[in-house]
This record gives structure tokens, C-alpha cells and sequence, in this order.
């Protein structure tokens, strides 16, 4: 018996020896965050905080936040969210909530290669340049966010812990932040970069004197913003390299390459390994894939000669332009209204129709439809061998459509992954952030140059150099012309649909005005405090304190 | 003698004894242990006693034969004169020969798993005794884990299911054979899908992000890897141990209960083997379609929603299309094309058998199920073998093989929400006869039926899995046994998915293929050590375990697009123009454990079983990888205590109380690790991947514990004419495992931790009746009912609510958090304004009365878990025709209805698609039971609260089961020299009450998402 109890004791003493190394996890597959602080993982870890970028340019949401709801773009079709400011813009919007999560789950990666950096051995420059990056994303990300809801949470390191802890900052102290990072990244990062898409010191500079003229138009203004921001931009006009492209068009042709104009994209591709067909792993309900394409796309499967295919676009039809949008170009001399809106359609499926009470026959390559300007009379109908579409038969789906996002090289006519780049910035928007700034801050003449620029790329090529000369004078303007509403409708006329209608209307503080002005549809139920984005119900309910340690912004509770 | 004897009879015994000693136990128990226990109880009415004492005779041999129900042999069974002190056990056949005072005498006949009966001889030379089984005996033996004990001496709450209940009705799993038939577990069939398996829940939820599927052991062997692959033929007890005590020795997994399945073994007789061979062959009807529009109501639902925009003409709301086909009448039931009769068969052949030291047991199973969705089937085949070899003496070994492969198609095929919305104008062919890519006049809504193109739609998952069981039994000396046993658990299972581009998958964008391993090998390594004396009044058990457990899983997975043939399907991947991605996994979880159990009997009467477990996981932080659960357990039988027996009520009376602890730890491996996610970008289209991170650490992370008190009385009344057993339960858990919602300006969602505690307070009644028993008509009922009370009572701010994870103090751990919809706006109501509603919208509760509706006015409005369960089951049966009813039934539950909800901005409820038909408000209907139809248009804000369309009461009364089987008359199939054979018709879910099926027109309230069907069956069991 003695015996047993003693072999026992030692078999359960050795199973207890070797317990020890079994109960250790056996981590293959996963990546543990300690591999941030090494020297490649800083790379990948920098990498990672420019995917947020993929979760507001081209995705829907980023779309719904800066297009909807302006001059620009009315509601098309009900089947989107808040364009309205109806009830749907409420703390319980999955999109707002979404969108919110995302800028801050980019925030936290930003976060966490800033803390591992100093941790990390390797060459200080190309450390401090990622850092800089990184820097630069987490303002931006910020500035998105300040944009839309006011004062906001500040997190500056990454959460190691469960932490409900959440406050919302003061708007000066946000900008502040935002400052301070453009500051260190435009000091740091080089003026060019072999990555295309990777933020260099110009892009920084770019998004300060925007971030500048903003905090000019808030109660946190500085006096001396429009100043700088003028400076700022001019800075990136002089010293950065950069030049207009001569056609308009080009900038929004396939495939986007890198060009003189575009400061910086958000980099989208038809490299499967970048662009899963699953979503992106991330802490939110949205998705990260560029489908401006499919919200700017019209209907045109009801055109007789037309079937739906990958050229023309799977037609959500979300953003219907404004008759002001339509109504600001002179299109005698102006080339942008023909290049941003396609309002002609070329059959693609022939066969026999009925146009205008006449039977048809439409041959591939034939012109099916055309969106007109203006009403037609009978004879004009009748003189032509295809639909005629005037103003007063837009309707559910039928307009002219923005076609700067159109995307064929997409993988199927119904995926939602457009491969097309989505611009930030380009030269001639810097153009008119200081022609802006120089106007409030009191310069207008020394504003026209800047805007003359922008305008004389956009004439109308003609047949000779005379007539091009004589269009480019027609679109020269003067000091007399110089006003916050001139700038307006020329930033709609150059940058219209671009991912920021929104914010520029915020910032110049006129939202209400030209949204009851212009966009019958939103007109009806804006209020003043539309101005900001609800608080996600998510965040107020997992806040510490909930309402009282993180309120909702006035007029959504 | 008889003092000796009474203490022996309350041995454990476990299911590796000898034969011969098992034997002899079993005789000593059922003779002296618990025949005073029968014969105190007055006035059987089981079988009148008639017995005549006549003057003393000379002894007097008689023979007989003791038979089961069935007609087959009882060996074993003790026969015994009444008063005397003579008796034999029956032989293999069945038979005995009995040296008896008188030929007057009465026997006593008893066997362990029948009801003990009392023959009087009235001068006969020969009787045949036809045995009858009990359903809850105090002499069955009830398997406990890591050893069986007989059914008087378990001191834990321990529901036992023999082979005759599980044989009542086929299923085709084995979860299904629980379904209301222990108190306490909640099986529900979330789907009528081939081979889906059904959730089980045993006193409610207790975890909150860990587990609550219970613990599976098969032949001793715990399984985390699914029942699906056991054919639940082969399947002979299922032993639910549900409190503390019964479940503590399976320590950091026993928290949620363990269900331990055993399979058939041989038999020691010598001579010809059992052989059984049973069959089936089914039928499955749809009775309930989700309720859709029909044509002419969709039309004038399209017509509804248009016109409250102000839009009456139908050119501006339907294509030239959909025009057309309205003229004409050509409208499709969508549900109708993409479903089918489903068919079944099964065919099981066992062979059972054995001699003195071998025996053996092997089966053959072959299953098939096409689904009553098209597309959908699974093909099953399983081998058992188990095999038991006594070497010595002491020492023997055994082996047993669970090998399963089937074939499952469709398994992520689900046609029918696609079929609900598919607008019903149109028809799936064209005017030539030809499938029409696009039938209605939606450029999204591709023809379902290209699906079935051959070889345009496959999703194919090949399953294999071996499990097995080895083990060694050594006796070192008498009562102390060694015992090691092995179970190696492998499965591989591989799927590939082929959508052609015209398929209804891919709606003619390109092709996609995929395959994916998922290759997963877990073994158990235990080594016990029992001891087990008898010392005058005291007995003494001891188990003493060291065991090991791991699991490692490795998955590989690749996904292409835009193959050049379509032939290749997902056979030839690397053939495809695009490669979408591309992965492979690994991860480990180990487990090592000590366990020990003494158990301790005095006189039979007070029973005590104390045991300690510890388990060291993986998947916790370092220093707190241990998790200690210690329980106690006392019982005792009072039935043979005089104070009872002068009540002259009980046959037979047990109280038992336990408490103990158990773990949980049914959280992902590295869940304590701060681990990196992918991110997806690129520079001018060179792919730019990144990590983030994905996780926040937690290096606390500890064992989630269960602490449960249970007290519980087992009973016999009227010789056990009645028996049953009622349970009281109190589970505190803490340390509760949760996923902590964070505020997501932290950048995370939540994180794994170890807040909070929950609360289950419940009492189980299993009741079991022979209303009627003749020899020729007999009725039974068994009765199991159920309360459960699940709340939850600190989480992590203490006991402070969590409104973003919709948790609440007081509350179950699943409530519908949600505003209360109290009707719809009616014309004429003013107020609808004022509430940033309008007319014809959901009119919900200000539940603050602050004149708005605002976040505070969402509130708990049920919980989908029942708070009360039970199942009814009644036998009958007249000479060889028997017949089954099972009903079943749950009470207090609210579950919701996806297709009833109405999202914000539904395009379907702008009349673009087809909906549920459910009574939509128009100015005309003014109703309050749906808001009204709005057509997508500029200036509307949708439907308003559509959530809280989808709560319905989820209590139902189901007659689950029907069973209606003639055993043919000996004399016939003795010809064909068969045993037995019984031919059997079963009728399953044939019928249903419930508010949300027979008011709301549902499917089913455990099924919401699917047609309800019904199931004919027809089978034979034959026995050679």
C-alpha cells in the first residue's frame, strides 16, 4: 500500500514537472502587438493606419457625411441614410456610429506606432519619417472628426486597458493636437515620396492651411489662422513641385496614376491581395471599399438601347446634382461641366425601340440618350433618332450624373470594389484654400490670381489658339467678384462630389443658407444644430457616466 | 449476514468490472439490498397478490423463463421465493431452475432496469415471467463519469435515459433525443436544415461570452468537436449530470452540465450473437411557408406604398415588365420553386455479442437526408466497433471506434430569404421555355433557379472523424484498480464551393471557386486509479485521475474568381485569373487536471461523495491558469427508515443536497493576448498590408466559476408504480466571462474579462406514472417540467446596468432591448407630430413621459429563453401494437422574427421587393398592427422604430412526436427465425400551438427563419 501511494506520488509529481511548458499558449497564427516595436513592424504598423483612410474616401458613409445634404447633392433615392436631416440623422445611425468608431480605431493605430517608436532600434530618420506619418494620419483623422461632431474625446496613447473613461475636449484643445502633429510631421517628412499615397511634407502643409482656414471659421479661431493658412498654402503653390494638369479630365481618367495635381489619394486597386473581398477587419459596421461609383451612378437601364454593364456603372443613384450645381457653369466656355457630368448615353444593347412615338433601330455605338439643359421643343425631339431628356423628366433616378468616380476596371458590373483612387488634395483646391484665406483675412485682389489660375486651366480648348485664348479670357474674374459665395460655387464648379461639399459649407458657415436656398428636398427639416453630427448612442451609453461625463450634441436628444 | 450484505449493496461499481464480480453484485443488491425495500411497501396493484400459503411440502423443483416486453431473454434476473431464502439467477436464455418449499409459493423476480414482480405459482411446474422495464428505478445503473453507481446510491442530480426511451423515436441526432425528456434541458432546433444540430441549454444561461453548450463525453471521452458524426442509434444511455456535484470531477468544463453518451457494448453469453438490423425511410413535407404577399396583394402593396407619395400612376411604379406580366396574371410563389419534398432513409446493422472474456459490439450505419431544400442533403455512414478483452483476471483491455464520413451539401445555401423578397410578378422561364436570368423586373433579383443548373451552384463539405477510446484496466489488489484510457479524437472536414457566374450566387458577375481544410486532432490521456471496500457498515470508494487534454486545429483556406471553365468547379483553383485569398490557421488549447473522489456509505442509508478537481488551462494569463473546484454531495435513503415506512406511502425515498463549484473556460485560445489585426492598402497599387492592433490584452484573465447548491428528493410511490424526482437548484457564477463593451473612442470594441456574476434559481420535476397495466394494455406517462429563473447580478460598473451591451441588472443574460411599440399613428392623432413622428407610422411608448420619444424610453421587453420547459410523454400499448405520444412544450419566452422587422430604410417596405404578409396600415385599414408602406422617395424618413416589429410571444405546445409500431407474433417470425420484429410509423412535429404561428401565421417560434415541415416516417427493427 505504502509503495502505491509513493508511485502515485511520483507520477503525479512528474505529470505536474511537465505541466508547466504545456499550459504556455502555442501562438503560431496570431501576431502579437509586441511585434509593433520591432523595427519591420513599425512599417507594417504604419501601413495600417492609412487603411482608415479606405473607411471615409469612396466608402458610403464618407460619401453620406460630406456630400448629402449640401448645394451640391440632394437625396436621390430614399434608400440612404440622413441626406435629409429627417429623423434618420439620429445617435442610433449605424453609418454615424460607424464612421465614428472607424476614425478612432485609426486614431488608436496611429497611437500605438507613436508609443513603440521610441522603443525601436533602427535608422533614426526613416523612424522619425514613419512617426511623422503617422502624426500627420492621426490629425487628420481628428480633423474629420472635429468636423463633424464639435469637441471630442482627445486620445493620445494607444488603450492598453479596459478604460470607459471618455471626455469630451474643448475645440481649441482638439485643434491644438492637430496643429501641434502638422507641425512636427511638415518638419520631419520629406517633400516626396517613392510610396505614392504616403503623406510627404506638402500634404501636411496642405492639410494645415486647411486645417488653419477651418479653426478661422470656429469659436476656437486663432487670429492669426487665415494668415497662415494663406501662407501655408502658397508654401505648397511655390515650393512644392506640384503643377495643374492641363485637361480637367485627366485628373479623374483610368487608370489614376500619380500626376503633377494630385497631392494625395486614398490608394484603392485591382490588386486582389489589397482589395479582399471580405471587408477589412475593424471594430465597425461600414465598409472600407470605394463605392462612390455606385452612389453617383444614375438609372439608365429604363433608356431604350440600354442594359446595365461595368462602363456605365451599377446605378444606385444616391446623388441627384442640384439644379444650382447643374445651373453654376458657363458651358459655352467652362469645360468642367461637360467633364463631371455625363449626360449622353451610347446604346449598348441593340434591337428595335419606340423614341418619341417613332420606331427605332439602334445599332451598338448609337447615341440612345441625351440629358439635356434645357426643354425640348417637338421639332427638336423629332430631329433626332434618340431619347431627349429634359429638366422637368428628371426624376427618380434620371439626371445627370457625376461621372469623376465612374469605374470600369472593376471586377464585375455589380462589385462594390472600385478600383478608381479617391483624391484628398490637389494643387488646384490649395489654389482656392488660399484664395479663400486671403479673402476673409481682407486680400481679395491678392486672391484673384490664385482663383484666375484654376479657372483658366478650366476653359474649353478650342479648335484654334484664338478661340482658347478667347475662352480663357472669358473665364478671367476680378477683384469685384471676390466673395465667400464667388468661392463657393467655384469650389462646386471645380471640386464638385469630391468627398468635402459639407465641411466647406460648415466652415464658411453657410450651410443653412444654401441648403434651404438650394436643395428643395433637404430644405424642409434642416435646423441650425445640423451644423454637427449626432454622439453615437454607443458612445454615450459605454461612457462612464454615460450623458452627463460625454453629452450628446445640442438638439439630437 | 444480512447487516453485511445491505452495506455491500451500496457499491460503485464501475462499467469495466468483471463480469462475474458484476454478477454477483448485482445479485446481492437486487436480492437482499432492495427486495425488503419492495416487499414493505403495501398493496402492490401491479399484479394482484394472491398468494395462498398452503401447508409446508417437500422441496419441489420448478423451471421457468424470465422475458423482457419484447419477448427476449432476461439473464441475470434473481428469482427468489418469497420468505425463503432460496434463489437462483436466470441463465443467458433466460431460463431457471428452483428448488422451492411448496408448489403454492410466490417468486420474487427481479433485475436491474425492470420492475421487480411477484409471481404466485398456484401449482404450476413452469411459468414464463414477462418483465417490464422502469423508466427511473433506484436500481439502474447511472453512469457518473469516471465510473457508473447504481441509481440509489447517486448522490448528485443525474437524469438517465436508457436504450428503450431513446429507441422511441428516430432522430437524426443525438441532441434530439433530450428534446423534453430531462427536465432542465432546453433543446431547440434553430433550423430543419440536413444534419444542422440543435442547440441545448441546461438551466439556463449562466455565461454571458463563454459557453453554455454543455460538456459531451462519449464513452468516456469529452468532446468539444460536435455531434454530428455520432449516429444516434448506436447511442444505448445518455446520462445528463446537471448539478454540482455530479459534474465538479469534469471540473473547469462541468459548469454548463455534461451529457455522457455511451455506446453499446457486447454481451458475455456465449453462443449465437445479437443481431439487429433497423431501417427507415421518411418523408418531409413543408406545412408552413413563410408568409409572403401572394401577386395581386404585392401588387397593390407596391400601389399602397406609391400612393403615399402622392404616386397613382402605374407606368411611374412599374416597369413595361411588370406591367405586362400583371395583365397576363403571371405571378410566382418563390418558396415554392426552391423547395422540395425532402426524403430520408437510415439503415443501422449491429452485431452484438460475445464469449466468457471477449465481447464485442459492431455496427454499420448508413444515413441519408435530402433536404426539403433543393440543394441541400447529407450522406452519413458510420462504423462501431467496440471490443472488451479480459487478459487475466485482473487485468483486461478494450477498445472503442466511433468512424464516421459523410457528404453535406448546401450547408451554406439558404435560398429562402432570397425566395421571401423575390418580387412575385413574373415567372422563372421565358416565352421560349428558356431560364430567364432576370424573371421579374428587378436588375438585382437573379433567377433562383440557375442555382440548379447542374454544376453551376456546389458546396460540398466531405467530413471525417474517427473517435476513439482505448483502455487498460489493471486490479492490483482487491478493491484497487488501475485504469488508463486513451481517446484520440480525429476530424477533417473539407469544403469546396463553386458559384458559375450565372448562378444565382453570382449574379453574372465572374465565377468563384473556393476550398478550405479545417483539420482538427484532440486527445484525452487519463489515468485512474479507484479503490473501492466494503469494512462492516462502511463502504469506501476512491478515484483518484491525472489527465491530459489537447486540441489542435489547423485550417487552410483558398478563394479564387474568374475561372476559364467552369467544369473545373473548385477542383482546379489555380486555373483562375484571380486569386482573392489565400490563408491557413493554427491554434492549441491544453488541459491538465487532477481529480480525486471519495465516496462514502454507511448502512446504505447516508451516502457522502466528496471531490476536488483542478485544471490548468492554456488559454488563461499566466498565474491564473489554475482553477481549483472542489464539491460535497450527501444523500440519503430514508425509504427504509421506519418513521416512512409507517407511512406506508414510499417504496422508495431519497434526499440529497450537494453543492460545488465548476469552471468554465470556454473562451478562444490567445484570448489573453493583445493580438494584431490586417489592415488592407496599397501604394499606386503595390498591395501596402498593415497590422493594427486587434485586441486589448488582458493578462487577468481567470476561470469564469459556477457554484450550485442542488437539493433533491427521488421517490418511489406504490411499489414505484409511480416514481420521480424534483430538484431545487441555486447557480451563483462569477468571475463571469465578458465581452466589456468599451466606448469606441478607445479604438476596440470590448475585451474579454472576468466581470460580473449571474444567478439561476430553478426546480425540475420528472415524474413517471403506469397508469394502466395489464398484460395486455398498458399506459404510461412521463412527465418532466422545468422553471428556471436567470438573472444577472453585478456586471462590470457592480450593479449598474450596461446599456450599450444591453445587459441589466435583474434581467436573463438575452433580453430584446428595444422600444415598446403600442400601435400605429391614426389619422386624426395630433400627437403623431409632436412625437417627430406621422400618421401611419409605429406609435411606441413614452415610457418617461417627457413628451418625446428619446433613448430612454427603450426597455426590456423579454427575453428569448424560456422560463418554464417541459415534455410530456405517454405509452400505451395493447399486445404487440404500442403507441407514442410526445409533447412538448416552452412558456415565457419572447422571440424575435427577422422578416418582420422593418429597417429604416427599407427598399423591400418601399414596395421594391416582396414582403411578409402581415396587415399594413393605409388610410383605408386603419390598423395597429404595421405602419404604413412608404415608396422610396426624396423627403420621407422611412419607417420609424421597425425593430419592434419582430417581438412575438415565443411560448408554444407541440405534439413533437407520434410513434404507432406492431411487433409481429412470435409464432410468425419465428419461420423466418427472427427474434423479434417490430414495424413502426412516426409522425414528427405534426402539430403546434403558439400565438406566434397560429396568430401571426409563423413558421415555427424555434425556427423563425424557415418553413416548418412535417416528418413521416416508416420503419422495421428486426432482431435475429
Amino acid at each position: 500500500m505504502k509503495k502505491i501511494i509513493y508511485y502515485t506520488l511520483i507520477a503525479l509529481a512528474i505529470g505536474s514537472a511537465g505541466c508547466k511548458k504545456l499550459l504556455n499558449e502555442d501562438v503560431r497564427t496570431q501576431i502579437s502587438n509586441v511585434y509593433i516595436n520591432t523595427p519591420s513592424g513599425l512599417e507594417d504598423g504604419v501601413r495600417g493606419c492609412y487603411a482608415t483612410l479606405r473607411f471615409w474616401y469612396g466608402s458610403q458613409t464618407g460619401g453620406w457625411m460630406t456630400i448629402f445634404g449640401t448645394d451640391e447633392y440632394m437625396d436621390g433615392n430614399a434608400d440612404v441614410t440622413f441626406p435629409n436631416y429627417t429623423a434618420n440623422l439620429n445617435p442610433a445611425n449605424g453609418a454615424i456610429s460607424g464612421i465614428w468608431a472607424a476614425l478612432y480605431k485609426g486614431i488608436n493605430d496611429c497611437n500605438t506606432v507613436i508609443d513603440a517608436a521610441p522603443k525601436i532600434t533602427m535608422d533614426e530618420t526613416k523612424k522619425a519619417q514613419r512617426v511623422a506619418e503617422a502624426r500627420a494620419l492621426r490629425a487628420h483623422y481628428y480633423f474629420l472628426l472635429v468636423q463633424q461632431f464639435g469637441p471630442i474625446q482627445l486620445s493620445l496613447t494607444p488603450t492598453a486597458t479596459a478604460t470607459r473613461v471618455a471626455t469630451r475636449s474643448p475645440l481649441a484643445d482638439v485643434y491644438r493636437v492637430i496643429v501641434d502633429d502638422l507641425t512636427y510631421a511638415i518638419a520631419t517628412l520629406p517633400p516626396t515620396t517613392p510610396d505614392y499615397g504616403r503623406v510627404t511634407k506638402y500634404i501636411a502643409e496642405n492639410m494645415l492651411a486647411k486645417v488653419y482656414l477651418t479653426r478661422a471659421g470656429s469659436s476656437a479661431a486663432v487670429s492669426t489662422d487665415y494668415d497662415n493658412a494663406a501662407n501655408m498654402a502658397k508654401d505648397v503653390i511655390n515650393k512644392g513641385g506640384f503643377k495643374l494638369l492641363d485637361n480637367f479630365s485627366d485628373l479623374f481618367s483610368q487608370p489614376m496614376k500619380p500626376n503633377t495635381e494630385t497631392l494625395w489619394a486614398c490608394q484603392f486597386s485591382n490588386n486582389p491581395v489589397s482589395e479582399p473581398t471580405i471587408a477589412p477587419n475593424a471594430n465597425t459596421t461600414i465598409s472600407a471599399w470605394n463605392a462612390a461609383n455606385f452612389d453617383f451612378c444614375a438609372g439608365y437601364e429604363g433608356f431604350p438601347g440600354m442594359v446595365r454593364d461595368l462602363a456605365n456603372g451599377r446605378p444606385f443613384a444616391h446623388y441627384r446634382p442640384t439644379s444650382y450645381m447643374l445651373g453654376l457653369y458657363n458651358k459655352a466656355v467652362d469645360t468642367r461641366f461637360n467633364q463631371t457630368f455625363k449626360t449622353v448615353y451610347i446604346c449598348n444593347k441593340p434591337g428595335t425601340y419606340t423614341i418619341n412615338g417613332k420606331s427605332v433601330t439602334l445599332k451598338r455605338g448609337d447615341t440612345s440618350t441625351v440629358i439635356l439643359d434645357h426643354e425640348a421643343t417637338a421639332a427638336e425631339r423629332n430631329a433626332v433618332r434618340y431619347l431627349l431628356v429634359a429638366p422637368s423628366e428628371f426624376g427618380p433616378g434620371v439626371w445627370p450624373m457625376n461621372q469623376k468616380f465612374q469605374d470600369s476596371l472593376r471586377a464585375g458590373v455589380n462589385d462594390s470594389r472600385g478600383v478608381k483612387d479617391v483624391i484628398i488634395y490637389r494643387l488646384a483646391e490649395t489654389y482656392l484654400i488660399a484664395a479663400e484665406a486671403l479673402i476673409m483675412s481682407g486680400h481679395p485682389a491678392d486672391a484673384v490670381p490664385f482663383v484666375n489660375t484654376v479657372r483658366t486651366r478650366a476653359a474649353i480648348k478650342g479648335a484654334t489658339p484664338a478661340i482658347t485664348a478667347a475662352n480663357v479670357a472669358a473665364m478671367q474674374v476680378t477683384t469685384a467678384d471676390m466673395s465667400l459665395d464667388f468661392i463657393l460655387d467655384e469650389r462646386a464648379r471645380e471640386l464638385s462630389g469630391e468627398f468635402m461639399r459639407w465641411e466647406d459649407l460648415v466652415r464658411t458657415g453657410k450651410l443653412l443658407e444654401r441648403v434651404k436656398k438650394y436643395n428643395p428636398v433637404a430644405s424642409v427639416l434642416i435646423k441650425p444644430y445640423h451644423v454637427l453630427r449626432p454622439i453615437p448612442q454607443t458612445q454615450i451609453d459605454r461612457t462612464e457616466g454615460n450623458a452627463s461625463a460625454f453629452p450628446q450634441n445640442q438638439g439630437y436628444n | 449476514m444480512y447487516k453485511k450484505i445491505i452495506a455491500g449493496s451500496g457499491s460503485i461499481k464501475y462499467c469495466f468490472s468483471r463480469a462475474v464480480l458484476l454478477t454477483k453484485i448485482t445479485v446481492i443488491v437486487v436480492t437482499v439490498g432492495f427486495c425488503p425495500v419492495v416487499l414493505a411497501a403495501p398493496g402492490s396493484t401491479i399484479l394482484k397478490n394472491t398468494g395462498v400459503y398452503g401447508i409446508p411440502q417437500p422441496p419441489k423443483q420448478i423451471t421457468g423463463k424470465v422475458l423482457d416486453d419484447k419477448g427476449l431473454p432476461v439473464p441475470g434476473a434473481t428469482v427468489k421465493e418469497k420468505n425463503a431464502r432460496n434463489g437462483v439467477v436466470s441463465g443467458a436464455d433466460g431460463s431457471f431452475r428452483l428448488s422451492i418449499s411448496n408448489e403454492d409459493a410466490t417468486l420474487v423476480i427481479s433485475s436491474i432496469g425492470y420492475v421487480t414482480q411477484e409471481v404466485p405459482l398456484a401449482g404450476r411446474a413452469s411459468i414464463t415471467v414477462t418483465m417490464h422495464e422502469t423508466a427511473i428505478s433506484l436500481n439502474e445503473t447511472v453512469v457518473i463519469g469516471y465510473g457508473t453507481q447504481q441509481r440509489k446510491d447517486v448522490t448528485g442530480a443525474v437524469s438517465h435515459i436508457g436504450e428503450k426511451a431513446l429507441r422511441e423515436v428516430p432522430v437524426t441526432n443525438p441532441q434530439e433525443l433530450l428534446q423534453g425528456r430531462v427536465a432542465g434541458l432546453y433543446v431547440t432546433q434553430a433550423s430543419n436544415k440536413p444534419g444542422a444540430e440543435p442547440s441545448v441549454l441546461l438551466r439556463g444561461h449562466r455565461s454571458i461570452l463563454a459557453s453554455n453548450n454543455p460538456l459531451y463525453v462519449i464513452d468516456g471521452i469529452p468532446t468539444n468537436d460536435g455531434l454530428n458524426d455520432i449516429n444516434p442509434n448506436e447511442i444505448v444511455s445518455v446520462d445528463v449530470l446537471k448539478d454540482a456535484s455530479a459534474t465538479a470531477i469534469y471540473g473547469s468544463r462541468g459548469a454548463n452540465g455534461v451529457i455522457i453518451i455511451t455506446t453499446a457494448r457486447g454481451n458475455n453469453k456465449d453462443g449465437r450473437p445479437d443481431v439487429h438490423y433497423d431501417t427507415y425511410f421518411g418523408k418531409t413535407k413543408i406545412n408552413r411557408y413563410i408568409d409572403v404577399l401572394s401577386g395581386p396583394q404585392y401588387v397593390q402593396f407596391r400601389k399602397d406604398a406609391y400612393a403615399t407619395i402622392g404616386v397613382t400612376d402605374l407606368s411611374k411604379m412599374f416597369n413595361a415588365y411588370e406591367l405586362d406580366q400583371i395583365d397576363k396574371g403571371n405571378y410566382t410563389n418563390w418558396q415554392r420553386i426552391v423547395t422540395q419534398d425532402g426524403f430520408q432513409q437510415n439503415h443501422d446493422l449491429s452485431v452484438l455479442g460475445g464469449s466468457a472474456n471477449t465481447k464485442y459490439a459492431v455496427a454499420l450505419g448508413y444515413y441519408q437526408d435530402k433536404g426539403y431544400i433543393k440543394l441541400q442533403d447529407l450522406t452519413r455512414y458510420n462504423l462501431r466497433v467496440n471490443l472488451d478483452q479480459n487478459i487475466s483476471d485482473r487485468v483486461k483491455m478494450g477498445i472503442s471506434m466511433l468512424g464516421s464520413y459523410s457528404e453535406r451539401n448546401g450547408n451554406n445555401f439558404d435560398p429562402i430569404p432570397g425566395a421571401v423578397v423575390q418580387i412575385p410578378i413574373g415567372s422563372p422561364y421565358d416565352a421560349l421555355g428558356q431560364l430567364a436570368p432576370l424573371p421579374t423586373g428587378d436588375a438585382l433579383m437573379y433567377n433562383p433557379l440557375s442555382t440548379y443548373i447542374p454544376g453551376n451552384f456546389i458546396n460540398l463539405e466531405r467530413r471525417t472523424r474517427v473517435l476513439s477510446s482505448i483502455y487498460g484496466e489493471a486490479e492490483i489488489f482487491k478493491g484497487l484498480k488501475l485504469r488508463m484510457n486513451f481517446g484520440p479524437d480525429l476530424s477533417n472536414s473539407r469544403t469546396g464551393n463553386f458559384a458559375a457566374s450565372n448562378s444565382a450566387a453570382r449574379a453574372g458577375q465572374p465565377s468563384q471557386a473556393s476550398t478550405a481544410n479545417d483539420y482538427i486532432f484532440s486527445y484525452t490521456w487519463e489515468n485512474l486509479l479507484t479503490y473501492d471496500r466494503t469494512f462492516g457498515k462502511h463502504k469506501i470508494g476512491f478515484t483518484g485521475l491525472y489527465s491530459l487534454q489537447q486540441r489542435v486545429e489547423e485550417t487552410g483556406s483558398a478563394n479564387v474568381q474568374d475561372l476559364p471553365v467552369d467544369a473545373t468547379t473548385y477542383e482546379n483553383i489555380g486555373s483562375a485569373n484571380t486569386i482573392n485569398t489565400v490563408s491557413s490557421g493554427y491554434s492549441r488549447f491544453d488541459i491538465t487536471s487532477y481529480m480525486a473522489r471519495v465516496n462514502y456509505g454507511y448502512d446504505s442509508r447516508f451516502l457522502l461523495t466528496l471531490t476536488m478537481r483542478a485544471d490548468g488551462s492554456s488559454v488563461f494569463a499566466p498565474g491564473h491558469k489554475w482553477g481549483y473546484f472542489p464539491s460535497a454531495a450527501f444523500a440519503y435513503n430514508m425509504a427504509d427508515e421506519d418513521y416512512i415506512k409507517r407511512l406506508g406511502v414510499f417504496s422508495s425515498l431519497k434526499l440529497r443536497l450537494s453543492y460545488g463549484r465548476t469552471g468554465n473556460q470556454a473562451v478562444g485560445s490567445y484570448g489573453t493576448l493583445a493580438v494584431l489585426g490586417r489592415t488592407y492598402y496599397d501604394f499606386n497599387d503595390v498591395a501596402a498590408l498593415g497590422y493594427y492592433p486587434n485586441t486589448v490584452p488582458n493578462g487577468a484573465l481567470k476561470w469564469e466559476t459556477t457554484e450550485t447548491t442542488n437539493l433533491g428528493f427521488d421517490f418511489g410511490i406504490l411499489k414505484d408504480r409511480i416514481t420521480g424526482s424534483v430538484e431545487a437548484y441555486y447557480g451563483h457564477t462569477f468571475d463571469l466571462l465578458l465581452g466589456y463593451a468599451l466606448p469606441p473612442t478607445t479604438g476596440f470594441d470590448s475585451m474579454t474579462s472576468n466581470v460580473g456574476s449571474t444567478r439561476n434559481r430553478g426546480i425540475e420535476l420528472t415524474l413517471s406514472t403506469k397508469n394502466i397495466v395489464t398484460p395486455n394494455f398498458r399506459w404510461s406517462t412521463d412527465l418532466t417540467g422545468a422553471f428556471n429563473k436567470e438573472e444577472i447580478i453585478s456586471l462590470s460598473g457592480g450593479k449598474v446596468d450596461d446599456i450599450g451591451s444591453k445587459r441589466f441588472i435583474g434581467a436573463p443574460v438575452n433580453v430584446n432591448f428595444d422600444y415598446k411599440k403600442i400601435g400605429i399613428w391614426q389619422t386624426g392623432e395630433t400627437q403623431a407630430a409632436q412625437y417627430g413622428s406621422a400618421i401611419g407610422q409605429i406609435k411606441v411608448a413614452d415610457l418617461n413621459g417627457n413628451g418625446k420619444i428619446d433613448p430612454d424610453d427603450r426597455t426590456i421587453l423579454g427575453s428569448p429563453t424560456p422560463k418554464y420547459t417541459f415534455g410530456l410523454n405517454n405509452r400505451f400499448s395493447y399486445k404487440g401494437i404500442d403507441l407514442g405520444i410526445f409533447i412538448q412544450g416552452v412558456l415565457g419566452n419572447q422571440i424575435s422574427s427577422a422578416y418582420y422587422t422593418v429597417p429604416q430604410n427599407s427598399i423591400a417596405f418601399g414596395g421594391r421587393y416582396n414582403i411578409v404578409n402581415v396587415d399594413y396600415w393605409t388610410p383605408n385599414n386603419p390598423t395597429n398592427d404595421y405602419p404604413r408602406p412608404i415608396s422610396g422617395t426624396s423627403g420621407n424618413p422611412g419607417v420609424l422604430y421597425g425593430s419592434t416589429l419582430q417581438y412575438f410571444n415565443g411560448s408554444y405546445l407541440r405534439v413533437r412526436n407520434i410513434d404507432l409500431g406492431y411487433s409481429l407474433p412470435k409464432e410468425w417470425i419465428s419461420k423466418v427465425k427472427a427474434k423479434n420484429v417490430r414495424i413502426h410509423f412516426d409522425v414528427t412535429n405534426p402539430f403546434i400551438i403558439s400565438p406566434y404561428v397560429n396568430k401571426y401565421h409563423g413558421t415555427d417560434p424555434d425556427n423563425t427563419g424557415l418553413p416548418s415541415t412535417i416528418n413521416y416516417l416508416l420503419g422495421v427493427n428486426i432482431g435475429f
